[in-house]
Formats: structure tokens, sequence, C-alpha cells
């Protein structure tokens, strides 16, 4: 069992979580509650890391990432560290291949608030961002924790976007599902089987509490 | 001349032309076939849809599409009690009231314990709107919109469910 490759995991899985609430929050109430030219092409670029082949998306981040681009040349410079083979790297890949399923719970969720709740909020005095916090984030509560769950076990999952963007160091970009690949390609069939265990039985007891939170709702 | 005045037209959603007024204390009465736009006219008066013309309260212009003006719900003085009630279902009965009072907590709550006694609900402040009857959640929804004070109160098929 690779404890350190179990760390990185959380880490990365907790990161892209809590970084990619906020923005799917926003993005969510934005798609559920406006109409704008555009919003199909929005909600397409979102959904996209679902169909897209992770190689796809590692690919075009190492092209735009790497120091010798523009952006990662200039990421370097603000952050003092590359954003390829590096954790930063990772969590930022992972906040896009996760988008979605940050996003589509949220959405779901805002666009089962009935219209006229929002409207009573504001016939009541309520200003938009109250009515926000007191009516529509309360009533998402379900929605808010499937994107979180969701996001953490599916950060957990990722393979070939961590390989790509992350390589494969030790305590740094390896993380469990990659620790598999590489116990595996070692014939160490042993420590593959527990780590592979671990992450079944993690996987099935998230999908069955969000399956539960979604009956709740 | 006093109190509230409307006169407002658009083509959609739905065709609207109407000019009326309604001096303090009157009691109005919209009455028409359903389709007809009953709910889209309150639904300009309290500032939730804005059509062209120009609606008055007083010395107050709540909208005035000319100038470009158009206040919103929350600064109108307006209490709405919707067809559908539109109570808020994770908050009691009591909360539902309080919420959007911008009195002291304690004298939000001794408010609406009295709106509360007026539609004859003591006793229901810690039930969820999901517990209560059709006739119940009207009169929840009658003191919500009671709790600010408005100068107009806008009903839409607002007794259709007392007993």
């Amino acid at each position: 069992m690779d404890w350190n490759a179990f760390a990185v995991s959380i880490k990365l899985a907790v990161s892209t979580a809590v970084l990619l609430l906020p923005l799917a929050i926003l993005l969510a109430r934005i798609l559920a509650c406006s109409q704008f030219p555009g919003r199909f092409f929005v909600e397409a670029v979102i959904a996209l890391p679902l169909v897209l082949p992770p190689s796809v998306l590692g690919f075009y981040f190492l092209l735009l990432f790497n120091p010798n681009a523009p952006l990662g040349h200039w990421l370097r410079e603000i952050t003092g560290t590359s954003w390829v083979f590096s954790f930063p790297g990772l969590v930022a890949v992972s906040l896009i291949y996760s988008l979605p399923f940050a996003v589509q719970p949220l959405l779901r969720a805002f666009e089962a608030i009935p219209r006229q709740l929002r409207e009573a909020a504001w016939c009541s005095g309520l200003s938009v961002w109250q009515t926000f916090w007191k009516i529509e984030l309360p009533l998402s509560r379900a929605g808010l924790i499937s994107s979180m769950v969701l996001t953490f076990a599916h950060t957990l999952g990722e393979f070939g976007v961590v390989l790509m963007v992350g390589g494969n160091i030790p305590g740094q970009t390896r993380t469990l599902s990659v620790a598999i690949y590489d116990r595996v390609q070692a014939f160490d069939e042993s420590s593959a089987g527990l780590m592979s265990l671990l992450l079944l039985g993690f996987s099935l007891l998230v999908v069955t509490f969000v399956y539960a939170i979604e009956r709740r709702r | 001349m006093t109190g509230l005045q409307v006169e407002i037209r658009q083509r959609q959603p739905v065709f609207l032309d109407v000019r009326l007024q309604c001096r303090q204390g009157e009691l109005l009465a919209l009455v028409g076939p359903s389709g007809s736009g009953k709910t889209s006219l309150l639904r300009c008066i309290a500032g939730l849809h804005h059509p062209s013309g120009r609606i008055l309260y007083d010395d107050e212009v709540w909208l005035d599409s000319e100038r470009g003006l158009a206040w919103p719900p929350q600064r109108r003085r307006v209490g709405f009690v919707f067809q559908d009630y539109a109570l808020f279902p994770h908050l009691s009965v009591l909360e539902n009231l309080t919420l959007g009072c911008r009195l002291p907590k304690s004298q939000a709550v001794e408010k609406a314990h009295q709106w509360l006694e007026r539609v004859h609900l003591t006793g229901l402040e810690n039930r969820l709107p999901a517990t209560l009857s059709g006739g119940q959640k009207q009169r929840v929804a009658l003191a919500r919109a009671l709790m600010r004070d408005p100068a107009v109160i806008l009903l839409d098929e607002p007794f259709s469910a007392v007993d």
C-alpha cells in the first residue's frame, strides 16, 4: 500500500472540491437563472470533459502551461513554480476535468427552485444577494452535497490526465490510481489489489451516498 | 391624486392595456377570464415585470418607462400574496414572516406573532409549510405580505382556499 500516493490523492481531491465549489455555484446560478446568447455554448464547454479523452485535455494543458509557453512562463513568474509535473498543475487540470461533476448537480438544484420563491423573497424585502443566501442556497443543499462528493470522488479516480500533467513523482504527483498502474507494471499484484479495493469500496460508498441524497431531495 | 395610479401597456408576453386608479383605503377587484392578464398586471405593479408606461404611488414614481425608471420590488411598498402562496418550504411559519423584516429580531418576532393571531394561526409558528392545509398556507402568505406594512397589497386569487 502506497500511503504517500493515498495522501496525495486525498490532498488533490479535497483541494479540487473546495476550490471548485464557489466557481460551480456561480456558473450553475448564472445558467439556471438567466437567458443569454451563447448559453448553450457555455453549457457545452462545461460538459466537454465528460466526453473529451483525458489525454486530449492533458495535451492542451501541457501545451499552454509548460514554462516555455507564454501562459506557463507568466504563471511560473508569479507563483515561483512550474505548472506542469507539479501539484499546483494537478489541481488546475483537476478543476477543469471535474467541472461538469461540480456544476451539473448544482444546476439541477437551482433549476428546481420555483421562480415564485425568489420573487416572494424580493417582495418580502430581501435583496437578490440575501435571497441567494437565505432561500436559494439552503434549498440547493442536496445539490451542494452531491456536487462536492462527486467532485471529490471523481478527482480521486483520475488517471490519464493526472499521469500526463503530473507525471509520476512519488510524494508530489503520484496519486493512488497512478500508483495502482505502477504496481501492476511491476507485477506487484497484492499492493495493486489492496489499493484497487480501497478505491472500489470508497467509490461505491460515495455513489450510494449521492443516490441516497437524491432520493431524499 | 393620492394612492396608486397605473397606466401601462405591452404586447408581449401577455397583452396589457391598463389604466386604473386606486385611492388609499380602496379595494379594487380585477375580474376576467383565465389568461386575460390579471396576474401579469399584479406582477407589473409589484415590480416583477417592467412594461411600458407609468406606475405611481402618491408622489413616488415606481415605474416610468420613458425616463428608464423602474424601482425593484424591494423598494416598492407592496405586499404580494401569490396564487400558489410561494411560502419558503425550508423555513417555519414564524421564519417565513420574519425573514424579510428589517426590525430588530425581537420586535420582528413580536410583530409576526400579532399577525399570526389576527389570521387565527397562533400555535403554528414552528410548523413547516408542507404540514399546513391550503387555507392555513394562504393565511401565512397573507400575514407575510402584511409584515412589510405595505402601501399596496396585491392578492392573486387570495381567498380561493379559505373556508
